[in-house]
């Protein structure tokens, strides 16, 4: 069942029709990472989640600061894959998050997000000159207006700078054009969506596809799932339109690879993939990057324990690491865990997935090299 | 006594970190998969280890709190439910699991869930036995304390025919032993078996070893539809009296499958459903087999049988039966499960019956269950909370009662509970066995002399 009201008061006006759905089955707790690494404790489960939620709708619980901090979890959407009830669930968590942060109860450490996109257009807070240094990486500077533009969204450009000069250097060879890349690119406003600010969101989305449209785009590709899902589905579902086509680069990828464009490849290496839960669960992108990473000859792919529909989250999403980063980073040491034994090489197709994960195995100290899929391509050879 | 000091002695016992007593946390745990019922417990304790148990049953005899351990909460008969003022015993942090191969033994601490334990032994060629639907959320503890059963139950029955020991702590404290990691014992009174299907009231029961089995090497497909639902019932039974033993048999009535098609947009015959797994260590007659269980099921009147080896083309005959009750979960605002066992034989009466009674009623009641062992479990959808007790529980009440005459119990896998202590009276007086009740009173008092453990339940 898909719950549209994204504020708890439309959900009070509606709410048999949606939480009495829930029986309490408990089906969506074993799948949550969040209470894998909170002992268990319910009240940090989905289940725990949506009776807390649940108390707020029905006036026996009052916000409280507490609760504001165990609502958040990483939205990675599979305790909705459980729910026997099909209820959407991060809907519901939205919901909630936009009620606390409407009572002044968002987390302290959300608030300098908040801040980051209103004053720096980022969400990590800092000077927008910083978020276009990965542009040092390219051999000249890229133009500004054009038809093709590749966006490298603040994670991205900020904390995965090689990344974003690799994207740019294969899209620019695969498309045999001129690739433009935003002068001063704006924050694509899904942070704003993750705390419950749609309003907020809705007005920062619709800047920046103003500003792909103000350069001429008519293609624009994103190494980030958290982008393509931000310019793209939910704009669009809130109604907001646009005539620029967005797609995150496996999806690219994958058109050329249909039509004979994608040039054979060889890289002899054993690697595993990790679903991003924004790429896979939720925008329901399986089959392309495996198809890419297939067109590679030479390389194996072994699939991790809990892959797709089932994939174990990373920790990185949901803006979850910024209220409870120790927790989010035992989330991402869990993932690694389902990497196949032997494996040496972990690809994903996201950059929070990435700097996730690479933090997690310098933590846990491990010999395993994280790579977007973008690098693993850049890195095989030309057949 | 304040209740400050109790939560004093806890927090210092266990870790004031493993003790919760935040009012939103105990609205949390208030609720549980029954929700007829529930009440918020004074304070939850977070079980890490026995010892924790050990320190928490000590405090709560000597200070007389009611205690209800507590897995996934996923009991539908209020097992789990807390009582006001009780320390709610949360043992999901124990989940230790270890396979002994060599001994065809898995050890398995009370937290661990029940899937979690199979997927563990099937790393090593081997299953657990017992397969609930509810087998990704349910813990051990819960299965042992519930005695669960599930799909597999016709092959290897329940949680009690597949347990070789379990460590039990007893208010107060005491741990005490009750069979181990062998085959066989022969030491007198078998105490191992009250506790398990106890639903907690006799004390905690805080680990298990268990039988493994072999993970089949070859498993087929059997779906065979009826016209009448009478005749899918007698071809359930014809299977077993045929000599078959299948992995698993499993009805569905055309109202499940109906719903089904409309509500995920599938498209089954909209009839009865039977399917059966069968398994052989031999591949190669398989087919032989598979052919045979559909000739039976054709001769006791199925208009269509189908069957397969592709574990793709199983996972799609499969998707109805498996979602079956998420289809009442996403399609009524509320949904409750009956739960009856009745000889093989009596089932098409049964199914006769639920018929009666969701017309008497003027309610939905779609029927699943694992018919090869004869349970049954009549799903009831509702559309306001006011219908269960006006309409869906007299209904259930009514078909469960009916179970009694045909010989049948009023429980078959989920329990007594708070639900049914009524019929359980009922069946035992059916059987002019109410002095039973007292055997159970008096044993309760044996174990638990102060009665603190998870009073309301199973027997008042």
């Amino acid at each position: 069942m898909v719950c549209t009201a994204y504020t708890l008061e439309n959900l009070k006006k509606d709410s048999s029709k949606f939480i009495e759905y829930c029986k309490q089955c408990g089906f969506c707790t074993p799948a949550c990472p969040v209470l894998k690494v909170s002992d268990y404790v319910e009240t940090y489960g989905p289940r725990g989640r949506l009776l807390q939620i649940r108390g707020l709708v029905f006036n026996e619980l009052r916000p409280g600061k507490g609760l504001s901090s165990r609502i958040y979890c990483t939205l990675c959407g599979f305790c909705e894959v459980k729910c026997i009830a099909s209820l959407k669930l991060t809907d519901l968590y939205i919901a909630s998050r936009e009620y606390l942060t409407s009572s002044g109860l968002t987390p302290e450490e959300i608030k300098s997000v908040i801040d980051g996109i209103v004053g720096n257009n980022n969400p990590y807070n800092v000077d927008p000159s910083i978020k276009a240094m990965w542009l040092d990486y390219l051999p000249e500077k890229p133009p500004t207006k054009g038809r093709v533009v590749y966006w490298a969204g603040c994670t991205s450009s900020i904390r995965s700078p090689e990344t974003s000069a690799n994207a740019y250097q294969l899209i620019k060879e695969l498309s045999g054009s001129d690739v433009a890349v935003l002068d001063s690119e704006p924050c694509c406003g899904w942070p704003l969506y993750l705390v419950g600010d749609v309003d907020g969101y809705k007005v920062q989305v619709s800047r920046a596809l103003k500003a792909l449209e103000g350069c001429g785009a008519g293609v624009v590709i994103t190494t980030c799932p958290a982008c393509t899902r931000s310019l793209r589905d939910k704009a669009r579902e809130l109604g907001i339109t646009s005539n620029v086509k967005v797609y995150h680069i496996v999806e690219w990828l994958y058109e050329l690879m249909k039509e004979g464009k994608l040039p054979k490849l060889q890289l002899e290496e054993t690697i595993t993939y990790h679903d991003p839960c924004e790429l896979g669960r939720h925008m329901k992108i399986f089959k392309e990057p495996r198809e890419i990473i297939k067109n590679i000859q030479g390389l194996k792919l072994v699939e991790m324990r809990g892959n797709q529909l089932e994939s174990n989250c990373c920790g990185g999403g949901g803006l979850y690491q910024v209220v409870h980063m120790d927790r989010a980073l035992k989330i991402a040491s869990l993932r690694l865990k389902d990497i196949p034994q032997g494996v040496k090489v972990l690809v994903s197709a996201c950059p929070s997935c990435k700097m996730t994960l690479e933090t997690a195995v310098r933590n846990e100290g491990l010999d395993v090299e994280v790579l977007d899929i973008v690098d693993l391509l850049m890195r095989a050879k030309k057949v | 006594m304040g209740v400050e000091e109790v939560i004093s002695k806890l927090k210092e016992a266990v870790g004031s970190e493993n003790v919760i007593t935040d009012p939103e946390e105990l609205y949390v745990y208030s609720f549980t998969a029954y929700a007829v019922v529930r009440e918020e417990p004074l304070a939850i304790v977070k079980a890490k280890s026995t010892e924790d148990v050990v320190k928490v049953l000590k405090i709560a005899n000597d200070y007389v709190i009611p205690v209800v351990p507590r897995g996934s909460g996923t009991s539908v008969i209020g097992a789990s439910t807390p009582v006001k003022g009780s320390i709610v015993l949360d043992l999901r942090p124990m989940r230790k699991i270890r396979v002994d191969v060599a001994n065809g033994v898995v050890e398995a601490e009370a937290g661990a869930y029940v899937d979690e334990v199979d997927r563990e032994c099937r790393k090593y060629g081997f299953m657990f036995p017992v397969d609930p639907a509810s087998a990704e959320a349910a813990t051990i503890g819960g299965a042992l304390a519930m005695d669960g059963g599930g799909m597999r139950g016709a092959r290897y029955g329940t949680m009690r025919h597949v347990t070789l020991g379990i460590e039990v702590v007893l208010p107060g404290g005491q741990v005490i032993t009750l069979g181990g990691p062998v085959y066989k014992q022969a030491t007198g009174y078998d105490l191992m078996h009250i506790f398990i299907g106890s639903e907690g009231t006799l004390g905690v029961i805080t680990r298990g070893w268990f039988k493994i089995v072999p993970a089949p090497k070859s498993v087929g497909r059997v779906v065979a539809y009826f016209d009448n639902v009478e005749d899918a019932a007698k071809g359930v039974y014809e299977i077993r009296r045929r000599g078959f033993t299948p992995l698993i048999i499993e009805f569905m009535d055309d109202i499940v499958v109906k719903l089904a098609n409309k509500v995920k947009g599938l498209n089954f015959p909209e009839k009865n459903m039977v399917i059966v797994d069968i398994d052989s260590p031999k591949p190669e007659i398989l087919n032989s087999m598979l052919n045979e269980v559909a000739e039976v099921l054709k001769a006791s009147g199925a208009v269509l049988v189908q069957f397969t080896t592709d574990p793709d083309e199983m996972a799609k005959l499969y998707t109805v039966r498996k979602q079956a009750y998420p289809i009442f979960a996403a399609t009524f605002p509320f949904s409750f499960m009956g739960d009856l066992s009745v000889p093989l034989s009596a089932l098409p009466a049964v199914v006769k019956k639920v018929r009666e009674v969701s017309a008497k009623y003027g309610i939905t009641i779609g029927l699943i269950g694992h018919a090869g062992d004869g349970n049954l479990h009549p799903l009831v959808g509702l559309e306001s909370r006011d219908e269960w007790w006006s309409k869906a529980r007299p209904a259930l009440v009514e078909i469960e009662g009916y179970s009694i005459e045909l010989g049948g119990t009023i429980s078959g896998e989920h329990g007594i509970g708070i639900e049914r202590k009524d019929l359980l009276i009922k069946e035992l007086r059916a059987r002019r066995s109410e002095a039973v009740l007292e055997y159970m009173r008096q044993i309760k008092k044996i174990f638990d002399p102060k009665g603190i453990m998870n009073p309301g339940k199973l027997v008042d």
